[in-house]
């Protein structure tokens, strides 16, 4: 158990992420009116700029999440708008994923299901070291595995969780049933059922991310910076 | 405190310290108000009205946005009645690969449902105006596996849509039924102008924006200069897990604008929503606007903060009125079916529920376009 610590370190209310979000702070009252800002100062407005605005225009949440940069950047957009619970959900389960592939339960699962482009670095960083060794056992891994899920399941899904997602019930009963059945049968035939229901709340996230934080994302002055460094 | 003013002070303390400063006085001057309410009761939706009528308006960024709600909103609305019309009709979902339909044993799917839920039984008859017939099966198959990444609506897509929407009648009589499944009225608009929307050059007007229906997670604020004053509007999400959050915003409130939607008392909570089952008299979102107004009226904090209710949606409750009385929600209710009564009681009710006599409480109605008012 203590060595999954690590593994949870990626947090809420993580004291590095919160700095970061206050520096990017203070600069930052009036993300809406970069338009109007624009033309006030048409002079300076280069075609580098230009372009930078098109671009965000353009980006997808994908994108955004497979680049170390813009991954960070959206993570501290949405601890302001207090949802970071969202994206800690997306990290926490594709490293899941992540540690099920580098061990021999990959052996047991035919479909690893729905990827997200989340950095390896960031994957990895957060995971403790342990956890990438490949000598773990398969039954080790298997209870290790169990563990994550056990903790994901009441960080995120159970209605008195502290980062409870905003999941419609089919997605979370899937989840809670799911669950429950581990109590009958916690062999590893259980995990390609697990990824499945985990895979569908996952979607979930990703869609109101998409229609709702990551449109307000693109319209921030941080996105279009963003966008100006890229090109 | 004292002891963190120390000479070591660096001149980048001493500007956050003034930035800081600045801020305060600012937020002193503006006026904070919380948009609070239950989900889906419209918070965001005169959000994007105030924005329209006392802010900037909506840029073409913006309407990009909204464009891509939009289409996410008719991808979701349609995967959805397709899903319900295949569950109630114990229909295979056609070809769909992965997930061997259901992971999990039904007898444990059924145990949780039922500890949560509340059958009402159908007759075979009542099901089988829900089979989608074959014809449909490939637009079916089509929709089902779209998962938005990139949710533009292609020229397919709106094929098997408008299809869909137009000829099965399945969907339609599935639609009927959408205050237990989670579907927006608004669907049924999105849905008949498939064609509009679906155009590559498409941006949503006015009347689009404002019906768009999405989810909000955490929190956005907004400041609104209207003559002198200012407001710092802040709007939230309404799910159980996003109302933890409110407690974040809590402080130094000048009023809090409480948005109950007038129609929901048929309606089942997004995170509550299984399928056609559900009893809307045991659980529905009237019952559970009244559960978090109730909670947000017993706040310490807000004991002397003025309240503001708006009851929204008054245009689509002339319509429900005729069909569903307000005693789902209000058992009590012992009026005519007819819409002023009824609207009355709830607004009414609602007062009631204050049990702080000196605090200052203001009813307003409006209409889920009220913007268009004008544009009639």
């Amino acid at each position: 158990m203590s060595d999954l610590r690590p593994y949870k370190q990626w947090r809420w209310s993580d004291p590095h992420n919160n700095n970061n979000n206050n520096n990017n702070n203070n600069n930052n009252n009036n993300n809406n009116n970069i338009p109007r800002q624009a033309s006030l100062s048409h002079s300076k407005e280069t075609s580098e700029r230009r372009t930078a605005i098109e671009m965000s225009y353009q980006l997808t949440l994908e994108e955004v999440l497979a680049k170390k940069n813009g991954f960070e950047l959206f993570a501290s957009h949405l601890v302001k708008e207090l949802s970071l619970e969202n994206v800690l959900f997306l990290v926490e389960y594709m490293q899941l994923k992540h540690f099920v592939m580098i061990h021999q339960l990959c052996r047991y699962v035919s479909d690893i299901g729905y990827r997200i482009p989340i950095p390896p670095t960031l994957i990895q960083k957060h995971l403790h070291p342990h956890l990438l060794q490949t000598h773990i056992s398969t039954t080790a891994a298997w209870a290790i595995c169990l563990d994550m899920f056990h903790y994901m399941y009441a960080q995120y899904i159970m209605s008195d969780s502290v980062a409870l997602l905003n999941l419609s019930f089919e997605s979370s009963n899937a989840i809670t049933c799911q669950m429950h059945r581990l109590k009958h049968d916690s062999t590893v035939h259980e995990l390609q059922p697990l990824i499945a229901v985990f895979d569908v709340a996952a979607r979930d996230i990703m869609s109101l991310l998409r229609a709702d934080s990551f449109y307000r994302f693109q319209l921030s002055r941080e996105c279009i910076r963003y966008c100006e460094e890229l090109i | 405190m004292g002891g963190c003013m120390s000479d070591s002070q660096d001149t980048t303390d001493r500007n956050v310290e003034r930035e800081i400063e600045k801020d305060k006085k600012q937020d002193t001057r503006a006026h904070k108000l919380l948009l609070l309410g239950a989900g889906g009761s419209g918070k965001s939706t005169f959000f994007k009205q105030l924005k329209a009528i006392h802010g900037e308006g909506h840029n073409d960024r913006e309407k990009e946005g909204f464009k891509r709600q939009i289409h996410g909103q008719v991808v979701e609305s349609i995967q959805l009645l397709i899903r319900q019309c295949k569950t109630v009709t114990k229909d295979p979902l056609p070809g769909i690969k992965d997930e061997d339909d259901e992971p999990f044993g039904n007898d444990d799917l059924d145990d949780a449902r039922l500890s949560n839920s509340l059958k009402v039984e159908m007759t075979e008859t009542e099901i089988a105006q829900f089979k989608i017939a074959k014809e449909f099966d490939q637009s079916c198959q089509y929709l089902l596996e779209i998962h938005g990444s990139r949710s533009a609506l292609t020229e397919q897509l709106v094929t098997h849509v408008k299809s869909l929407w137009n000829e099965c009648p399945a969907i339609q009589a599935m639609f009927e039924h959408r205050n237990k499944i989670g579907i927006p009225d608004s669907s049924a608009f999105f849905f008949n102008d498939i064609e509009r929307i679906g155009r590559s050059d498409y941006t949503p007007d006015h009347k689009d924006i404002v019906l768009a229906r999405y989810r909000t997670t955490g929190m956005t604020e907004k400041e609104f200069h209207i003559k002198d004053a200012v407001f710092k509007v802040l709007d939230v999400g309404g799910q159980r897990n996003e109302r933890k959050k409110w407690i974040h915003f809590f402080d130094g409130v000048t009023a809090v604008l409480f948005v109950v939607s007038l129609t929901c008392y048929d309606e089942v909570p997004f995170e509550d929503v299984t399928d056609l089952a559900a009893d809307v008299t045991l659980m529905n979102s009237m019952l559970e606007s009244i559960k978090v107004f109730e909670d947000t009226l017993d706040f310490e904090c807000f004991q002397k903060t003025g309240f503001i209710l708006f009851f929204n949606k008054a245009d689509l409750m002339q319509e429900k009125i005729k069909r569903v009385p307000i005693t789902n929600a209000f058992p009590n209710y012992k009026g005519p079916q007819e819409f002023k009564p009824s609207v009355d009681y709830i607004s009414k009710y609602f007062l009631s529920l204050n049990r702080v006599p000196e605090r200052e409480m203001l009813l307003r109605f409006f209409f889920e376009y009220v913007l268009f008012v004008n544009y009639w």
